[in-house]
């Protein structure tokens, strides 16, 4: 397909012998067979459909990558129940155990067999479960590709993370539940499992609000060589940050990712003293971190949240990072506008039909002037009506058109929203 | 250059139209008048979310559409799926790409071991239970589910601990951008700020 040759047009004047089914068969179902068949046509129409791809597999043809180049790469720590022969045997004794028991026999026929969510959370977590479909959703969630690009990790270590209130209830950080900034004021409670002597590393990223650059991240917490799982006595290399979600950007994720160490790490070239208020030194890349200290760290544990914008982030732009509040708009794609007819159908009113050919830039500057002639800033604002378009409607002194359009104005509808 | 191509081209330029955003001039008299750090010269007209379920949440990413005489409807984002067989049930919440993203199954020996059958009607209780739980941590409040259940049945017990729980069975709908000439003011969900 495409731009026909001019020895191609030549060749469209004389009809020469079909060799495409697919002509022959338009030509039977359209009842007459002197088409003007001709080659560039034939190429226009392509393979028969026995013969041709489907769009299917044109997609699958369009949109392969080499496997080898995109291959996944596990960071991770090895699972402990790895071929565990004995591990499964305990577990089939363990259930046909229950299956024999009289007295879950009888609560299960009285369907009192109700079980603690709790308990289960506890024990999927031990089963090993857990770090597998913790890593589903993570993937959901696009959090490997986006933090350490092809390599990604199973959770073997099981993080309790909790934003402490006011009212000393908790708000827990699971693998993206919401969380909002006034939650999110302080520092988490962080616990996990670990034997004594081992070191540890709490990173908690953003990879969604960097403000000035595509594919960065902004470190909110930082502490490295955390002894045990006592996060306090850890070295803070960068203090917490209160996440700053910006209106209308929608939800952000938090991710906090927990390394083990193998021994003690020396970050005196990344730390920040004092509360490190400027964004530049903030930003951030997992990848470029983890990579020349890979030796050293394994990651081990994740949990993230998602973030949202409400009133409390207006104050941490002020307040905290010294800066102006930015708000965003959503960028819809325009509608689609049909090409101006000289007759057009009377289905609508006129104005709305010549407003739709109109720049809406000069339409709402002339909402705009309109409203501020009719507005006194020195006096008092007219009592709104209860039902304006009453009023409006018995009045005959105007035409019907200038009556619509003026109710819509009143009830701040169609294109009189935009200029506000 | 063959239409697919074009069409995928649009399709791709389509997408990264969809997650731009552009900045507004800041109208609050509010800000500071002493600026001392440098990070407002920081912010760029066109923000972009890089988080691939942003648009699902703020309710504007697409849903399939499909064909009205398809025998299961594809449009949603998540959609709740239960199967069962002799020795298991499981429930399974699945995106519209075809992945499976959470579930919970009494093949799973954290749940199995507290039921006395893999498939009675505590099982079916428990399932409903956890798969709502893990939805929930997982930020799937909402969910699309077509089973078709009867009062009194196993499936219906699974249904009423899912909803107990806190997951709600209706998927919110898109929202689109209102043409120049509708009637009213459509509220957008992410202006309601809590």
């Amino acid at each position: 397909m495409g731009v026909l040759n001019a020895a191609d047009r030549v060749v469209t004047i004389f009809t020469i012998k079909m060799t495409s089914r697919l002509l022959s068969v338009t030509q039977k179902a359209y009842g007459f067979s002197n088409i003007p068949s001709s080659r560039s046509l034939i190429r226009m129409l392509g393979a028969p459909p026995e013969k041709a791809r489907s769009l299917k597999k044109k997609i699958e043809a369009y949109n392969r990558v080499d496997e080898e180049v995109v291959r996944r790469v596990d960071i991770g720590l090895p699972s402990p129940h790895a071929k565990d022969r004995t591990l499964a045997l305990e577990r089939s004794k363990l259930i046909s155990k229950i299956k024999n028991d009289p007295e879950m026999e009888r609560l299960a026929r009285e369907q009192k067999l109700d079980v603690p969510l709790e308990t289960i959370e506890k024990g999927w977590m031990e089963s090993g479960t857990a770090s597998q479909q913790i890593k589903t959703i993570a993937d959901h969630y696009g959090i490997f590709e986006h933090l350490f690009g092809y390599a990604y990790f199973f959770p073997r270590v099981m993080l309790d993370i909790g934003f402490e209130q006011k009212d000393e209830s908790i708000v827990p950080v699971f693998r993206g539940n919401i969380v909002k900034p006034k939650e999110a004021v302080n520092a988490p409670v962080v616990n996990f499992e670990s034997d004594k002597g081992s070191l540890w590393t709490l990173l908690l990223t953003n990879p969604d609000g960097h403000l000035t650059e595509e594919n960065a991240e902004y470190v909110h917490w930082f502490i490295g060589n955390i002894p045990g799982n006592d996060v306090s006595k850890g070295d803070v290399i960068y203090q917490y940050l209160r996440p700053f979600p910006p209106a209308g950007t929608g939800y952000q994720r938090l991710v906090f990712i927990l390394y083990k160490q193998a021994g003690k790490i020396d970050y005196s070239s990344l730390k920040k003293e004092g509360p490190c208020t400027d964004l530049t030194l903030r930003t951030f890349s997992t990848l470029e971190f983890y990579r020349p200290r890979q030796d050293q760290l394994t990651p081990a544990g994740l949990a993230f949240c998602q973030t949202d914008y409400d009133y409390s982030v207006q104050k941490t732009f002020h307040e905290i990072l010294n800066m102006q509040e930015p708000i965003f708009e959503y960028d819809f794609p325009e509608h689609y506008v049909a090409k101006p007819k000289w007759f057009p159908d009377h289905d609508q009113s006129f104005d709305v039909y010549l407003d739709r050919y109109r720049d809406p830039r000069e339409l709402n500057k002339e909402y705009m002037l309109t409203r501020l002639k009719t507005t006194d800033p020195f006096q008092k604002e007219k009592k709104k009506l209860q039902y304006p378009l009453v009023h409006l409607h018995l009045d005959r002194s105007i035409p019907s058109w200038l009556r619509r359009r003026k109710g819509w104005e009143l009830m701040g509808w169609g294109q009189v929203n935009e200029s506000k | 250059m063959t239409s697919l191509q074009i069409s995928l081209r649009a399709l791709q330029r389509h997408s990264q139209n969809v997650l731009s955003l552009h900045s507004r001039p800041n109208s609050s008299a509010s800000s500071p008048s002493t600026v001392k750090s440098n990070n407002n010269s920081l912010i760029r007209p066109v923000f972009h979310n890089r988080n691939p379920r942003n648009l699902e949440l703020m309710t504007i990413a697409q849903k399939p559409e499909g064909y009205h005489l398809e025998r299961f409807k594809v449009s949603y984002w998540h959609k709740l799926i239960v199967s069962v067989n002799q020795s298991k049930l499981t429930a399974d919440i699945v995106h519209n790409n075809g992945s499976t993203v959470i579930s919970a199954s009494t093949g799973e020996f954290g749940i199995r071991k507290f039921l006395y059958r893999p498939t009675d009607v505590c099982a079916y209780k428990t399932i409903g239970k956890v798969i709502a739980q893990r939805c929930l941590e997982s930020g799937i409040n909402s969910v699309f589910c077509d089973i078709v259940f009867e009062e009194g049945t196993k499936l219906s017990f699974l249904m009423e601990e899912a909803k107990k729980t806190g997951l709600s069975m209706e998927e919110a709908p898109v929202y689109s951008k209102p043409f120049r000439h509708t009637r009213g003011v459509p509220t957008k969900p992410w202006d309601i700020v809590q």
